[in-house]
């Protein structure tokens, strides 16, 4: 081969060709179980400052690797300590050590080692025999074998001129060899260049025979973990495939070699597997025929695609999660309830009915019918883990009431006691609560989610596939945005009292009633708003004193009610007060006063007409301006957000008993 | 357009299959509901290809695709398979079954099959 050293040792000793492989450079590490705790190795390498690297085992495979300098530079980081010493291992382990059998030869190994990314050039290799982990490589012990060999052959060259002339005749051949080889090694790397578009691929070929060629990229001995040059190509599938698989490999590269028909030997490549896991990782096989002139030969890709899918699986899992918070968000007393349901049942309710039941086989029945029925409410409502929890204890139960023997009650009892809730909700719990915070579980609470949440999950359901789901989904989101506009309105209810104490008046707690009108919140938000004025007047303006109302023989408190109706598409809500009512003569007064009408027209104006004048800009009927109603700018406000929403005020009052406010405006 | 024969015994599958061929303008010139039928209307109607599916009662797919061959050497046959019947689709392509394709049907690939199988 390709190392002079080696062909000197054979000449000096007389000495058969010693075997290329890896074999004697294998040294022993410690190895460690993936969920063993950093502070292990941390301990280790504490105790050994001389070993370079850990191997981690999932028994007797090789599952990853952790370099000193790694795990150091890891440990050192902020807060790096905290987070991996009691950690598992396999969290910062190099999941993807350079893995290969004591079977491939050092040459190979020296290629693919060295071409590793800059940052693992000198990680140990790992060495596998058969399945099995067997040792690791030290790169350092690597160069300094090839030195101490090279010094060897220095001293001899010393000792021994006739040897040192001999050997440098033979290190002119050898070069000379080299060089041919190199060439021929360029050439064939040339070829798979030209044949390999993408790193990162095995690339290999072979013909009638089976027989893997040695034109092969090195990621196909990477993914493989042996050398698959001159080696049948089924066999070294064989151990990674069930033996259906492996026959069926056999006979369609047979059946393709002996056809011509090029419509047939695509149906049979069809018939082929697209992907096998080798070694845990999952890796997907082109085949492709190419001809060289006359002859046929198959040539295969491989390519690792465990962290695609992975990706692809993760994509698959974030859509999921955000069509179920969607969901979940405009159901969510649904949720609750289900939720509450559920708890009862497991293993509660399930218990007493297994206790209950008179026949064990009628019990089970019944709990399966129960535990099916809850799983479809679960998938309705988008709790897909949850879903798929309860699906895996119909199977336990299927399972039960497929035996031919009756169901044990004990064994039935058994299962239900092992339920609980919390765990069947766990998953989907965390992820609601994750997004919609923990209030979205608190029933008694009016939950509310913020405008800025609800923007981010309508963007991420804007980005599923278009369709009925889709615009399900956005239309629920949308109506979140309405609530009732009685709710809206009880938030006043607060304000009111407090203002009531403060002018010295009593009021009974805002009544609000009538229909439910769903309003878009957005859209009413300055209307409801400025109703402030309405109330404030009424406090101020209609509502007496509790000693004038005990005169006029009223209640002591003062009551002021909304009412929200809808007619014809149209929200009406008035707003009513049983104080003393508007003094009509005040307000005409008032206005002369202001120069908003003549005095002379103050006899005759109708009723509606001095009503009209509370809405006027700039008008106050309180002789003195009062702090709170008083600016004279509030009613007018408040008539021109109502025409904004396209909708009407007006005023309707009886001396002593009261005014009222209706308001008319059309819903979207 | 091709004039061919669906050898199936389920009717929904041969409801589909009928729906996707006329789709693409192939008419279908006859439907067999067992092995032996398809054999009978294969001589009979002498269609350009016969799709056809493998588990069915009395002869099943494969023994009436080879009888089939057995009358026409160059009868262009293509399978009817579920899903993870590799072993039969292989015997099937060894015994000289053009191509095949797997239910649950998707049109596209039906029709891409038929026009490779008429192609060939």
């Amino acid at each position: 081969m390709e190392t002079t050293v080696d062909d000197l040792d054979m000449r000096r000793d007389g000495q058969p060709a010693e075997d290329q492989s890896i074999g004697n450079l294998v040294e022993h590490t410690r190895t460690f179980a993936a969920s063993d705790p950093g502070s292990a190795v941390h301990a280790f390498f504490g105790g050994h400052p001389s070993a370079e690297g850990v191997v981690i085992l999932d028994g007797q495979a090789p599952k990853g690797l952790v370099m000193r300098n790694d795990f150091y530079q890891k440990m050192g980081s902020l807060y790096g300590r905290d987070l991996f010493m009691r950690r598992p291992i396999r969290l910062i382990m190099n999941a993807r050590p350079l893995v290969v059998d004591v079977s491939v030869d050092i040459a190979t190994i020296g290629l693919i080692a060295m071409n590793r990314p800059h940052d693992q050039l000198y990680d140990l290799v790992v060495i596998t025999s058969g399945e099995g982990y067997s040792g690791v490589v030290s790169i350092k012990r690597f160069m300094i074998e090839l030195s101490r060999n090279r010094e060897m052959e220095i001293s001899l060259l010393k000792t021994q001129k006739e040897i040192l002339r001999e050997a440098n005749e033979a290190e002119i051949r050898n070069r000379k060899q080299i060089e041919e080889k190199s060439q021929e090694l360029r050439r064939k790397n040339d070829a798979i260049k030209n044949l390999m578009d993408n790193a990162g691929q095995g690339f290999l070929s072979f013909g009638k025979d089976l027989v893997v060629s040695g034109e092969h990229s090195l990621e196909c001995v990477q993914i493989l973990r042996v050398p698959v040059e001159g080696r049948d190509f089924v066999a070294l599938m064989a151990r990674h495939v069930s033996p259906g698989v492996a026959r069926t490999m056999a006979q369609v590269f047979e059946s393709v070699f002996a056809s011509d028909k090029a419509l047939r030997a695509k149906v049979y490549l069809s018939l082929l597997p697209p992907e096998v896991t080798i070694y845990d990782r999952s890796v997907s096989i082109e085949y492709k025929i190419i001809r060289y002139g006359d002859q046929k030969r198959m040539m295969l890709i491989l390519t690792d695609v465990t962290e695609k899918k992975k990706l692809e699986a993760r994509m698959v899992e974030e859509r999921n999660n955000v069509k179920m918070v969607a969901k979940a968000l405009t159901r969510q007393s649904d949720v609750n309830l289900a939720m509450e349901e559920l708890a009862a049942f497991a293993p509660g309710d399930a218990g007493v009915i297994v206790a209950a039941a008179a026949d064990p086989g009628a019990a089970l029945a019944e709990i399966f019918r129960l535990v099916h029925t809850f799983k479809g409410d679960f998938a309705q409502l988008g709790l897909h883990n949850t879903a798929a929890n309860l699906h895996a204890e119909e199977d336990r139960l299927a399972a039960l009431s497929a035996r031919p023997e009756a169901p044990a009650r004990d064994e039935l009892t058994g299962i239900v006691a092992g339920w609980d809730a919390r765990a069947l909700l766990q998953e989907d719990v965390g992820i609601l609560t994750d997004i919609l915070g923990k209030s979205f579980f608190e029933k008694d609470e009016r939950f509310q989610i913020g405008e800025e949440a609800l923007g981010d999950i309508e963007r991420q359901v804007m980005a599923l596939p278009e369709g009925a789901e889709r615009r399900g989904i956005l239309d629920a989101l949308r109506r979140l945005r309405q609530r009732s506009l009685k709710d809206i309105l009880a938030e006043y209810r607060e304000y009111l009292q407090a203002l009531a104490d403060r002018l010295g008046k009593a009021v009974e707690p805002l009544r609000v009633g009538g229909d439910d009108v769903f309003v878009d919140k957005e859209a009413v938000q300055r209307f409801v708003k400025s109703l402030v004025h309405v109330f404030r007047n009424m406090i101020d303006h209609g509502i007496e004193s509790p000693e004038e109302r005990l005169e006029a023989g009223k209640r002591e408190q003062g009551l002021v009610k909304c009412k929200v109706r809808l007619e014809g598409g149209e929200a009406r809500l008035s707003v009513s007060d049983d104080g003393r009512g508007i003094d009509a003569a005040k307000v005409a007064r008032a206005a002369v006063a202001k120069g908003l009408i003549a005095p002379g027209d103050v006899a005759g104006l109708p009723l509606e007409k001095v009503h009209a004048l509370l809405f006027e800009d700039s008008f106050s009927t309180k002789e003195e301006v009062s702090a709170l109603s008083g600016r004279g700018v509030g009613l007018s406000a408040v008539k021109a957000e109502v025409e904004r929403l396209g909708g009407t005020v007006e005023v309707a009052s009886t001396p002593g008993l009261g005014s009222k406010f209706t308001f008319r405006f059309p819903l979207p | 357009m091709a004039r061919i024969l669906i050898v199936d015994d389920s009717i929904v599958s041969r409801t589909n299959l009928k729906n996707i061929l006329a789709d693409a303008r192939h008419e279908v010139v006859g439907e067999a509901v067992d092995g032996e039928d398809g054999v009978a209307k294969f001589l009979s109607l002498r269609p350009d290809m016969v799709t056809m599916d493998i588990t069915m009662p009395k002869l099943n797919g494969i023994e009436c695709l080879k009888r089939i061959l057995g009358h026409d050497p160059e009868a262009r046959v293509m399978m009817i398979s579920a899903l993870g019947q590799g072993a039969k689709i292989l015997e099937a392509i060894d015994s000289g079954a053009r191509h095949y394709v797997t239910k649950p049907f998707e049109p596209d690939k039906v029709i891409e099959a038929v026009t490779e199988v008429l192609g060939d």
